[in-house]
Order: C-alpha cells, then structure tokens, then sequence
C-alpha cells in the first residue's frame, strides 16, 4: 500500500499561490526524493505532510494526505498526533542548546511528559544513536551539550532525535545542505540503512545526491508536480522536456 | 568656513561631549557618595532588627520597613511575572493582529508611566472598598508597575530564540504549549531572570505608590490586609520630619535601600552578559 | 487550530493576559474619570485657572500645580536634553566599543536609583547650595531677569528642575543613543568619503538621519519629568501660588496630591486630588503615548 498519497493538494502563503493541484503517492519504506530548483515548493510539500506549513502565519491549505488511508487533514485530526508519526530533519541542525546530547535524544519523550524508567531511556537512547550512525562517537560524551559537537554531527543527533519517538516516515529536508562532503556522505549511509526501518521523503536540490540516495524521485517546478518515478528512469530517461532540463543543467 | 575653523569646532563639540559624559558619571557618583556619607555613620545591628521608636529615644530601627518591603516585593512578584510573562507570550508566540498591537503599545507606554497615578488607582479599587489600607493592595500597586517591565523584557528575550528551535520540538509532536514552556522558556531564561532582577530592582524603590496603598505601619505586621511598613515609606516620612534622630537613621536606611537596588542591577548586568556567551 | 485542550487553555490564558493589560488602563482612566465627576461638576473649566486652594471654604483651583509641573519639567527638559544628547554621542559615536557596554551601564545606574534618594538629596545637599552658593552667584549675574529675582529659599522650581533634570538624563540618554546606534555605519562612512570632520558626519549625518527618534526620546524624558512624585515633592517648597521667579517655592500636581492626600477627608476633597489625577494622566498618557507610537513604527520601519 502507499504510505502517504497526495490529493488534490493546494498551499498558499497569503496570496501566493505556492502548491498547485498536488498529486503524488509515496511507497512504503522506500526512500522517496523530492527536486527541483529554488521556489517550486518542495519544501513546502514537506511541511504539508506533518502539518508544519500551516504554522506559518497567513499559510493555508487546501486538499487531503492520507497516511495509511487515514486523511491526516480530516476535520477533527490533531496535527500534534500526526507529527509524531511522520517525524522531520531540517536543513540546519536544530538540537535544544539547553539539553544534553542524552537530553535532546529522548526529548520526544520527554517534553511529552511520558514517564519512562532510567533503563527504558537508555535503551531508546542508544538504539536511535545506532540508526543514525553516530552512537560510537558520542555513547561517551551523551551528558555534553550539543555546542561541543560538530555540525556534522549534530545533524545526526537530530535524526536520532526523529527516530528515538519511532515515527513511520521521516522527512528531510535538504538535511546536508549545510553539512561538509564527509558528513554527507555519511548521512547518504544512515539513510539508506533507515530505509528498512522508515519510510523516507527527502528534498534535495543536489540532483546527485537524490540519484545516489533514492528509490524514488518527484521533479517540482513551479508549485507543480511535472514527473515523478524510479530514480534511474528519471535521471537516465525523463518522460517530461522540463525535467530533462533541469537534470541536464540547462537552469537550476 | 576653512578647514582649520572646522577642525577647531570639531575638538571643541567632541571635548563638549566627553564633557556631558563626565557630568553624568559625576553625577552618579556624587549622590551614591553623599547617601554613602550621611548614612554609612548610622548604619548599626539595631537598625535591622528594633522596630521604630519616638525619635531621640535610642535605639530604633527599620525591621519591620525591610521585612514589609520584602513581602510587598515577594507578592507583586507572584502577580506580575507570571501576567507579565503571559502578555509577552501573547505577543511573540501567538498572531494576535489587533490585539498583539494593543499589548505592545500600551506595555510601552506603562513602561515609566507616573507611579504616583497607578498607586491612587489602586487607591480607588482596592483601599477604598476594603475600607483600609492594606499590604495587598501595595503589593497589587507595585504589581501593576512590574507588568510592562517584565512584559517588555521578556518579550525581547523570546524574540531570540530561533524558529527553528520552536519547529524542532513540533517537528517532534510536542504541542505548542509544552514547546513555549519547555522549550522556548528555557532557552530565553536568562533573559527573563535578568528583566525581573531589574524590575524588582525597580519597585524596591517605589514610594509614591506605597502612600496610598499600603501606607505604614510601625509595628510588625506579615497580614495581607492590614498596613505595612515599608523601607521608603520611611525613610519618606524620617526624612521629611524635623528630628535629627529620624534624618540620621532616613540616610542610614536609604543607604540600605540603594546598596540593595545596586547590587541587584549589577548582579543583573554580568549574570546577562555571562548568559550571552552561552 | 491544534485540537489539544492543553494549547486551547494556554492560547486562552495568553488572550486573557492581553485583554487584562487592555482592561487595566480602561479602568484606570474611568475610575479616575468617576472620582473627579464632584469636582468637576462644582468647578468646571475654572478649575484649570484658578489659583486659590482654601481648604476651609472647599474652594480648589488647580493653576498653581498646573504651572509648577510644566515649569519644573521644561526646566528639567531644558536642562537634560543638551546633555543626554551629549552622553548619547560620546557612548555611540566615541567610546571605543569595549567600552560602550560599561559607559552605558553607568548611565544606567544613575536612572536605577529611587527618586526618594534623589529627593533626599535634592532637599539636604542642592537646596542649600541653591540658596547660599548657586542662587547668588546666578542673581549676580542674571538678577536682572524677572526669573531670578526674590530671595533664593533653597526650595522651589529652580531646584526641582535641576533634581528632575538629571533623573530624565537615563532616559532620554540611553533611547538616543540607541537610535544613534541604529544608524548604519555606511551612513556615516560616505560622510567620512566626502571629507567631513567627525563632528560634521555626526551632526550632519547621524543626528540629520536620528533626529526624529531624538525628539521621542526627549518627549519621553519630559513625560517623566511630569510624573515625578516624590522627589519633586520633597524640593517644590510646598508653595500654592504661581511666581514667575524660578527661586521661589511652588506646587506641582504630584505634590499637591501627596501632600493633600491624608486630608482628604471630604468627598470634594479627593476628587479635587482625583482630577489633578486625571489631568496629570491625560497629559503624560497623550505624550508618551504619541512617543512611542513614534518609535514603535520607526522600530516597525526597519
């Protein structure tokens, strides 16, 4: 079954007009990439799917996602519940500066009030720290904070972050735009050892990265969906003129 | 005007304004200096623990005037850093148009509005239907004279905290309320605590408001509803009276009150500038 | 928007702490406004230009608080304003930068200490200055003008203005000199490119790009200075008559209302006090309101 399955979807920031007539579906636990060059509204089509678009003052929107056949913007579904299971990296780590390292892992829990025993902790905290490559590097200094770490990685301590709470699919978005080649690199790894655990959607606007990374790859421009398909096809052989464009260089 | 004339007005405005600089700082330490020096000869153990006595009897002191303005202190605190915090909520955290406006305008305009007007307000909806003066309505005074400063403080701390911060934790399905409480707070505290040292630093000082509110009193008193004494209350009343006695003991007690306010300001500034590093 | 009842009490709580900021000023001004009816119905708009004050035949005018207030705080503002702006430029424009932070502080401090010990000062260190040292020397000088003639007592309009003058110095100083620094530093550097001296670039430019900043700020000093209660109560000499000569001792509308307050025992009596209440917030309310709506859409500007 499809994990999530765009309909009919339309964004706006005020007047602008930023997703138009979005229909798309995504596989489960496929790593699924998201392209297109600056302003076609991939990043906004992310923050649709856990509901962050519409935080943003004067965003709205208009149509249906459907995580497992449920639509998640139904009338009387809490946004709150379906982030947490549709989980989000962002561009720029974004770790509390005020917890530790151990702190910002568990802090899905946390600052949800679950109550869970010093084991149960541990164990949530190491398994995530694994899934994202980095538990090695910092199972000895879990009780610093997140300043002493590189940038790297504390991008990985946020994709443990996303995972300790186990959500279904993660988003990312652009998670090594700000990242040197060796910790992307990395990162590429930790994604696609994830791929058993999690469905993945990730915006990229490094066209190699995404034919490296996924399974699957949508080509936006311009708020619209103009193809979508398995990696290799798009990259090798575009159906569409302007996708063959844009994989080509010829804008960007 | 040749150049030489325009280099000569140049010295003389720079050297006019060092000048002011230097006017000002003396003036800083002119006044600390002279409360320093009447009060510091008066300063004894019995002016903190003996309640007040007719003047020219010896002994005497202010207790129950600093115990009074640590009450009155302590609960306008409880009053208004938690409304003064939820208005500087409202504003950053929520898109309140009209209403966001409004808070923010009228948090300016509180801000070092006469103090004397808040206290007879007070005055009028407290004191006259308790039908007496009463250390809740001073505390409620003083409370209503915090709420700008804490509000305008506070507000300047949240705005520093990214967004991102704020996305992470919803990204993480954390509801908004428990992000702006344990995480958006958190992350601001240091300034918060900072704005309210300074607002507390702030109303310690207040006179005018305490005259029609909680008044005085010269005996020991912990009730909310009956006059309380207060450390400038009285030094207001030692001060204007025609006894040495009490003039001696106003400046040993003034010296009290601006040695707290200082230190409090200074203990302020580095724990801000320590925090900003962070 | 979120479903949770946890965001719904909190978002709620957030609005009701608006609204009760909102709530308080309104019955601030009514409440003021209920209490001054007596007194306004009995003395009308003669109220603002009479001068006598007989407790005993309960015939109020409120001239003299009037006049003592503004002429104190435009003396004050007189006074302060050159020297603020003076201040501001030296923090702003030439202290080296790790030390602005500390020049700043000091101002600072200067505005933290409580207006009782600038009145304590003002009555036992200037008053006497005043009218042995200062209030000579000036009438050696300057006795010709109808300002400085009578007998220096000490108190008065004179001391009071300069005790209130340097209270509004921190406020006026420090806004400025936060608008000076808000000018951008290539404002200034095409001053310098163009081969302007430091004073040129800093009169011409800064002050030319900040000036109206500066005056908000000045007219915010001067809502302060209206304000003041104690410690123009303590220098005003407690005098209820108008005088044209600056030594001589007056009222202002803080201290009559301080100083009448625990004789008001009449019902005409307090709201007698509760209209020179209502005047006194209706002029620093429109003042400072104005002001900062000022620097609130210069701040919005940017």
């Amino acid at each position: 079954m499809d994990k999530i399955r765009v309909e009919n979807l339309n964004a706006w920031f005020g007047s602008m007009h930023v997703l138009k007539n979005i229909n798309l579906s995504f596989k489960e636990k496929y790593i699924s990439a998201i392209i297109g060059p600056s302003g076609c509204g991939k990043t906004t089509l992310l923050r649709c799917f856990n509901r962050l678009h519409e935080l943003s003052p004067g965003a709205r929107v208009e149509g249906k996602i459907f995580l497992d056949g449920l639509n998640i913007y139904e009338k009387d579904v809490d946004p709150v519940i379906v982030r947490r299971r549709i989980g989000m990296v962002f561009q720029r780590p974004n770790l509390f500066s005020n917890m530790t390292i151990y702190g910002n892992v568990i802090a899905g829990y946390i600052l949800n009030n679950k109550r869970l025993s010093k084991a149960e902790k541990d164990e949530i905290v190491e398994r995530s720290l694994r899934l994202a490559g980095i538990w090695e590097e910092v199972k000895n200094r879990l009780r610093e904070y997140p300043s002493s770490l590189s940038g790297g990685q504390q991008q990985r301590v946020c994709i443990a972050r996303a995972l300790a709470v186990q959500p279904e699919v993660l988003l990312m978005d652009e998670p090594t735009s700000a990242l040197d080649p060796i910790s992307t690199y990395r990162i590429e790894e930790t994604i696609r050892e994830l791929k058993k655990e999690v469905t993945i959607i990730i915006v990229t606007h490094n066209m190699q990265q995404a034919a490296r990374v996924s399974d699957e790859t949508v080509f936006m421009y311009l708020g619209e969906v103009i193809e979508m398909g398995p990696t290799p096809e798009i990259f090798t052989n575009p159906k569409k003129k302007l996708t063959e464009e844009y994989i080509t260089g010829k804008f960007g | 005007m040749s150049y030489r004339t325009r280099k000569i007005i140049n010295r003389i405005m720079l050297t006019i304004s060092v000048i002011t600089f230097l006017i000002g700082s003396f003036f800083l330490f002119l006044i600390l200096g002279d409360v320093f020096l009447k009060g510091i000869r008066y300063i004894n153990f019995s002016l903190f623990v003996e309640l007040p006595k007719p003047p020219g009897v010896p002994g005497g002191g202010v207790a129950n005037a600093i115990v009074g303005t640590l009450i009155l202190t302590i609960v306008a605190s409880l009053i208004g850093v938690p409304i003064g915090t939820m208005i500087a909520i409202a504003i950053t955290e929520y898109h309140l148009g009209k209403l966001a406006w409004w808070s923010k305008f009228l948090t300016e305009v509180l801000t070092s509005f006469p103090t004397l007007i808040i206290g007879v307000f007070v005055y009028t909806i407290i004191v006259i239907p308790m039908k007496t003066f009463s250390a809740l309505a001073g505390s409620i005074a003083l409370s209503i004279i915090m709420l700008p400063v804490i509000a305008k403080s506070t507000e300047e701390s949240l705005k520093m905290v990214p967004i991102s911060v704020r996305e992470a934790a919803y990204a993480l399905g954390v509801p908004k309320w428990k992000t702006i409480l344990r995480v958006v707070i958190p992350s601001a505290s240091s300034g918060i605590v900072t704005g309210i040292m300074i607002a507390v630093a702030r109303v310690m000082g207040e006179t005018a408001p305490l005259l029609f509110t909680s008044f005085n009193n010269v005996f020991w008193s912990f009730s909310l509803t009956k006059p309380i004494g207060s450390l400038t209350v009285t030094i207001f009343n030692y001060a204007t009276s025609p006894y040495d006695d009490w003039r001696n003991k106003a400046f040993a007690s003034a010296l009290v009150l601006v040695a707290i306010i200082l230190i409090l300001n200074i203990i302020a500034r580095i724990y801000a500038s320590k925090k900003g590093k962070h | 928007m979120s479903k949770n009842i946890g965001d719904r009490i909190f978002k709620g709580l957030a609005i009701f702490a608006s609204l009760l900021l909102i709530f308080l000023v309104i019955s601030l001004f009514l409440s003021l406004v209920i209490y001054s009816i007596p007194s306004i119905k009995k003395f009308g708009f003669k109220f603002l230009i009479d001068k006598i004050w007989d407790p005993v035949a309960d015939k109020y005018g409120a001239l003299p608080a009037i006049y003592g207030t503004l002429v104190t705080s435009f003396l004050a503002l007189l006074i302060a304003f050159p020297i603020s702006i003076g201040i501001a430029i030296f923090i702003s424009e030439l202290a080296p930068i790790f030390l602005k932070r500390l020049f700043s502080f000091i101002i600072e401090l200067l505005g933290a200490i409580p207006s009782l010990i600038y009145g304590m000062w003002g009555l036992f260190v200037l008053a006497p200055l005043v009218q042995l040292k200062i209030g000579p020397f000036i009438q050696k000088i300057l006795g010709f003008l109808p300002f400085f003639q009578g007998y220096p007592m000490g108190v008065g309009y004179l001391t009071a203005g300069i005790v209130l003058s340097i209270m509004i110095i921190p406020t006026i100083s420090s806004i400025s000199r936060e608008i000076l620094m808000a000018v951008p530093i290539d404002q200034r550097e095409a001053g310098y490119a163009l081969g302007m001296t430091k004073w040129e670039v800093i009169s011409k430019v800064v002050l030319g790009n900040a000036r109206s900043g500066i005056f908000a700020a000045g007219i915010l000093g001067l809502g302060r200075a209206l304000g003041e209660a104690v410690a123009v109560t303590m220098v005003i000499g407690n005098f209820h008559d108008i005088s044209i000569s600056l030594f001589s001792p007056g009222v202002t509308i803080t201290s009559v209302i301080i100083n009448q307050f625990a004789e008001a025992t009449g019902e005409l009596k307090l709201s007698v006090l509760m209209e020179l209440a209502l005047i006194l917030f209706l002029v620093t309310f429109l003042i400072m309101g104005f002001a900062r709506y000022y620097i609130l859409k210069r701040i919005v500007k940017e």
